[in-house]
């Protein structure tokens, strides 16, 4: 998998800005770096969704979240998502910092970089097999986002069986260790609710859309 | 009488039992329902379970507590131990296997994540571990099962927990994926050198994989592991069914006819995990019958592991990095008495870049807390190398701090002839796994001779046997001493090495640098002495990796030796000596506020340099770094310049500050304030914090960095005690920000008049003022202008 330079830039706080030649150099460098030494792994399941009191309920369990019933409305179904790119990038991270913290700098942005592209990318599988079903889906949605409660992490942990599964792990704070890891819904819609829906979603979608740094430019 | 379970695994083929959660949820058992508390609601149930497994054959079943501990159950441990221990004895009795099969304490992963990562201190989970051990010794279990571990450290502390609390055997199976590597990092090879060293009874691999996928990783296993090999696979790899259930597809036919080749690889004890039914495991056992049962053979390999490094001493000479040792360096003491670990890291990388196979580790010092630091110092440098460590003290109480925290199996370094050290240090080799370093020296000091020197290689060896070490896990330092004091030194040292590597075939190790103590161009002697070891069949050397003229000593012996296959080392490390393309070596001479407002390192120091040959070291400072410092300050407020840009400049200026406190002979400028900085309680991210804290030194602040996930408490005394006015806080998350408002809230009451700032990913302006910080600050550059507010006198 290839990681996109441009979103590296961005998580450094270039804004829509190319960078310098050197950061630009040193960027390519870490991104191989991370490209060749990671192992992206992903785990997802597939569950029926119902709604109560205009939230979404998945196996009994209602999650009382304004976003994420935006997000799901009009789905039958979602899946619960789980992504990383293993512990590799956080050892280089703390390694870069004992020697050059620029260095440290760009290789966490990178590694966020990678998660963000490794997910979009399995998204998209997900995608086209949806689309062969006659289904479309919609953007991700993660605990923490909005006001979606980050104590779901621990559902998706027990329900995927993640640190088994893909080797991701919570500490009491409901940090993801490997650090760089994603968690999300992705709901399931059947094609014809689509066509009528404005979907509102990522950057658009977000309460510090007027001054966050990392907003996409488009969304 | 049933013979003891020691006297039979590696002997004769036994095999385990196999899946039981999908059996118990036919039983009934809900989703989401803890089936370890069946024990004692269900018992019934369990003993049909566990039957079922005996009455197939199994020789060994294991108890249903695979998430019974603390964490789960805080007050019915040992309430739930007991229960199931005495749930499958008496489904042994029912099935009549009374005589020859055996009931496992079985015990899964703790759930929860250790330090530094996560929240649970190694010594509690030992502690939680230690627990259920005791639980079901009481309750006469006949062997201890550790299963389903991805963690090598939680792992290890499973298993001290077990050897510390009973003298039953131990057995050890991870979960690896299809590569044979932990998800945790390391390889199934790494994982087994460390197990083995900590002393398992059996090692093996289960769940997660079926019988196909293991097949590969149990004849990897099986060329390294000594002890009995074990592999308990699931009935294939899970899948989802339509109703969103996990289901597993191999049959018991399928199932058997794959575990053929894992028997035929060497393995001494099958079974099954998830999926896998009695019928598995009964046709399993039928269908092996007349495959011949291969005994556990000790492979005679010397190994020490890091984190995902393995290192075999042997036919290929390996190199040990000198430099984190203190003698005689001013700089490491000094980084050593103020705790700054990040120099100690750099040494670390360095010596790595530079080719270093280990690394020697010594942190003794008159006055510092050895054993606190040791075991710090391993923490810290196992999360930036994956190398092995070579722990290096004569303090054994240091040895064992390092030795009970790292994660692999370390080289030790060392013992000598002398019964006291030996005392000292051989059983905590044997305890917690190592490759020991044997000096031939005794109680009347360094022999002379180099038969001298053999006899206490002797001693050694027949200790280490008394101690049950293997003599693989020796390494003999014929110790070199200085020529220029006793002129035959060199050639009784080199004879010791030779004798010990022809006479004994044993492995040896020399401190080279010792020999030329006292000459001039110590490194050609130096060279000189090591090729001439290394032709005598020295099997590592301690020796400074970043010094050239060594490293192509070593690397040209290695080709010349026949030690290096197709010369592809000694190739390799011609090109990259070769100058590198002028292309970046512009012929452009910058100016030190240049070269920092470039962010050019090597450019600053050299600008420095000659600055400092003219002007004062002050006016250098005020002059030219000062104002290149403020521009990219400046130009990043103004989103000129981004944070990789501005962090290059710090690097830069940092560089140029180290020349000029060279040329101030340590006297360091006048701070401009002392600052703490630290990341809450509960919150690991700390790279943001430690990008503050690179901008706030380079502005003339002193900081006291107290680190990641640190305590209110540890956060208000350190403020009280050091008289600090300001301290800056840093959370990533909305759940950490409650330990940042704790900390808020303590340090009001102990110290009202310091100042706090904060800053992080979830905070904003607003927020900020909600918990009570008198600033937030954006960026890195805003906590420095916050800082010269309050010590400029304007907070």
């Amino acid at each position: 998998m290839t990681i996109d330079e441009t979103l590296v830039e961005r998580f450094l706080g270039f804004g829509g800005r190319q960078a310098d030649e050197i950061t630009r150099l040193k960027i390519r460098e870490v991104s191989a770096r991370l490209e060749k030494s990671c192992h992206p792994r992903w785990t997802g399941t597939r569950l029926p969704l119902r709604f109560e009191n205009g939230f979404p309920c998945i196996e009994d369990r209602l999650i009382e979240s304004r976003g994420l019933a935006r997000n799901l409305d009009g789905c039958e179904e979602v899946i619960l998502f789980a992504a990383t790119i293993g512990p590799e990038c956080d050892r280089l991270i703390q390694r870069a910092e004992a020697v050059s913290m620029s260095d440290a700098a760009i290789c966490q942005a990178a590694g966020a970089a990678m998660i963000e592209c490794f997910a979009d990318e399995v998204n998209e599988q997900l995608r086209k097999e949806a689309e062969d079903n006659g289904q479309s889906l919609r953007p991700r949605f993660s605990p923490g986002y909005g006001d979606l409660p980050l104590d779901l992490q621990k559902y998706f942990s027990l329900v995927l069986d993640m640190p088994k599964t893909i080797g991701v792990r919570l500490n009491d704070s409901l940090l993801m260790v490997p650090s760089k890891s994603i968690t999300a819904f992705i709901g399931i819609a059947p094609r014809e609710t689509e066509e009528n829906r404005e979907i509102k979603a990522g950057c658009a979608l977000c309460e510090a859309k007027d001054t966050c740094t990392y907003r996409r430019e488009t969304s | 009488m049933r013979k003891p379970l020691m006297e039979r695994i590696g002997k004769e083929r036994l095999f385990f039992d196999g899946g039981s959660g999908t059996i118990l949820q036919a039983r009934g058992l809900k989703p989401g329902e803890h089936p370890d508390l069946w024990n004692l609601s269900h018992p019934e149930e369990v003993i049909a379970l566990n039957r079922a497994y005996y009455e197939a054959g199994s020789h060994i079943v294991n108890t249903n507590t695979f998430g019974t501990s603390r964490f789960h159950f805080p007050d019915q441990v040992e309430e739930i131990v007991l229960a199931a221990v005495a749930n499958a004895k008496k489904a042994r009795e029912l099935a009549g296997r009374e005589e020859d099969a055996y009931v496992a304490l079985d015990i899964g992963p703790s759930g929860k994540l250790l330090e530094p990562m996560g929240d649970l201190a190694f010594e509690d989970a030992v502690e939680a571990f230690a627990e259920v051990v005791r639980a079901g010794a009481k309750a006469g279990a006949d062997l201890v099962m550790i299963e389903t571990m991805n963690d090598t450290l939680e792992a290890k502390a499973a298993v001290l927990a077990a050897k510390e609390n009973c003298d039953l055997p131990v057995f050890l199976t991870m979960t690896f994926d299809e590569s044979g590597q932990l998800l945790t990092g390391g390889s199934c090879e790494c994982a087994a050198v460390m197990m083995e060293g900590l002393g398992v009874d059996g090692f093996g691999l289960n769940c997660s994989l079926g019988p196909r996928q293991m097949a590969k990783i149990a004849k990897r296993l099986s060329e390294i592991v000594t002890v009995p090999l074990l592999v308990n696979p699931n009935a294939g790899l899970p899948r989802t069914n339509r109703l969103g259930q996990t289901v597993f597809d191999v049959g018991p036919e399928e199932f058997a006819s794959c575990m053929r080749e894992i028997a035929d690889c060497g393995a001494s004890a099958l079974g099954g995990c998830c999926g896998t039914t009695p019928d598995h495991i009964r046709v399993l056992i039928d269908s092996l019958n007349d495959v011949p049962f291969i005994p556990c053979r000790n492979k005679k390999r010397t190994l020490v592991s890091g984190t995902s490094v393995i290192q075999e001493i042997g036919d290929i000479p390996k190199v040990i990095g000198e430099r984190i040792n203190p003698t005689g360096k001013k700089r490491l003491q000094q980084a050593l008495r103020e705790e700054d670990y990040s120099y100690i890291l750099s040494q670390a990388i360095a010596q790595e870049e530079a080719g270093a196979d280990i690394l020697d580790v010594n942190v003794g010092l008159p006055g510092i807390d050895e054993p606190r630091i040791m075991r710090t110092s391993v923490l810290r440098l196992q999360g930036v190398t994956s190398l092995p460590l070579q722990l290096d003290s004569s303090d054994p109480e240091a040895l064992e701090a390092g030795m009970r925290i790292y994660n692999g199996k370390p080289m030790i370094n060392s013992v000598s002839a002398k019964e006291e050290t030996i005392r000292a240090v051989m059983p905590l080799v044997k305890k917690y796994g190592g490759v020991l370093v044997g000096l031939c020296l005794d109680e009347e000091g360094i022999p002379e001779t180099a038969e001298g020197r053999l006899k206490c290689a002797e001693k050694i060896y027949k200790a280490a046997e008394e101690y049950g070490l293997s003599k693989e896990d020796i390494v003999i330092d014929g110790l070199a001493m200085t020529v220029s004091s006793s002129p035959d030194s060199a050639k009784i040292t080199l004879e010791t090495i030779r004798r010990i590597h022809g006479e004994y075939r044993g492995n040896t190790i020399l401190g080279v640098s010792n020999i030329s103590f006292g000459l001039p161009m110590r490194e050609r002697i130096n060279a000189a002495f090591f090729a001439m070891a290394l032709q005598n069949g020295l099997s590592a050397a301690i020796i400074n990796p970043n010094n050239e003229m060594m490293m192509s000593s070593f690397r040209s012996s290695l080709a010349l030796l026949e030690k290096d296959e197709n010369f592809e080392k000694y190739i390799q490390s011609c090109s990259n000596d070769q100058p590198s393309a002028p292309a970046m070596k512009s012929e452009t001479v910058f100016s030190l506020k240049e070269a920092v407002e470039r962010g050019m390192k090597e450019a600053a120091s050299q600008a420095a340099k000659k600055e400092l040959a003219e002007k004062e070291p002050l006016e250098v400072i005020n002059t030219c770094i000062v104002p290149a410092l403020d521009a990219v300050g400046q130009g990043f407020e103004k989103k000129t310049i981004y944070l990789p840009q501005l962090l290059m400049a710090a690097e830069a200026a940092k560089a140029a500050f180290e020349e000029v406190k060279a040329k101030m002979s340590g006297t360091v400028r006048e701070t401009r304030g002392r600052m703490i900085l630290a990341t809450v309680k509960g919150d690991i991210h700390d790279i943001g914090k430690n990008i503050v804290k690179v901008m706030l030194e380079n502005y003339g602040y002193e900081v006291l960095d107290l680190g990641r996930n640190v305590d209110p408490e540890v956060i208000a005394d350190t403020a009280v005690k050091e008289g600090i006015r300001l301290v800056g806080l840093s959370a990533l998350m909305t759940t950490t920000v409650k330990a940042m408002e704790e900390t808020i809230v303590l340090l009001r009451k102990t110290c009202p008049d310091t100042k706090i700032v904060v800053g992080g990913a979830v905070l904003t302006k607003e927020y900020a003022e909600k918990i009570g910080a008198d600033r937030y600050a954006k960026d890195a550059m805003e906590t420095v202008r916050y800082a010269d507010e309050v010590f400029g006198g304007k907070a």
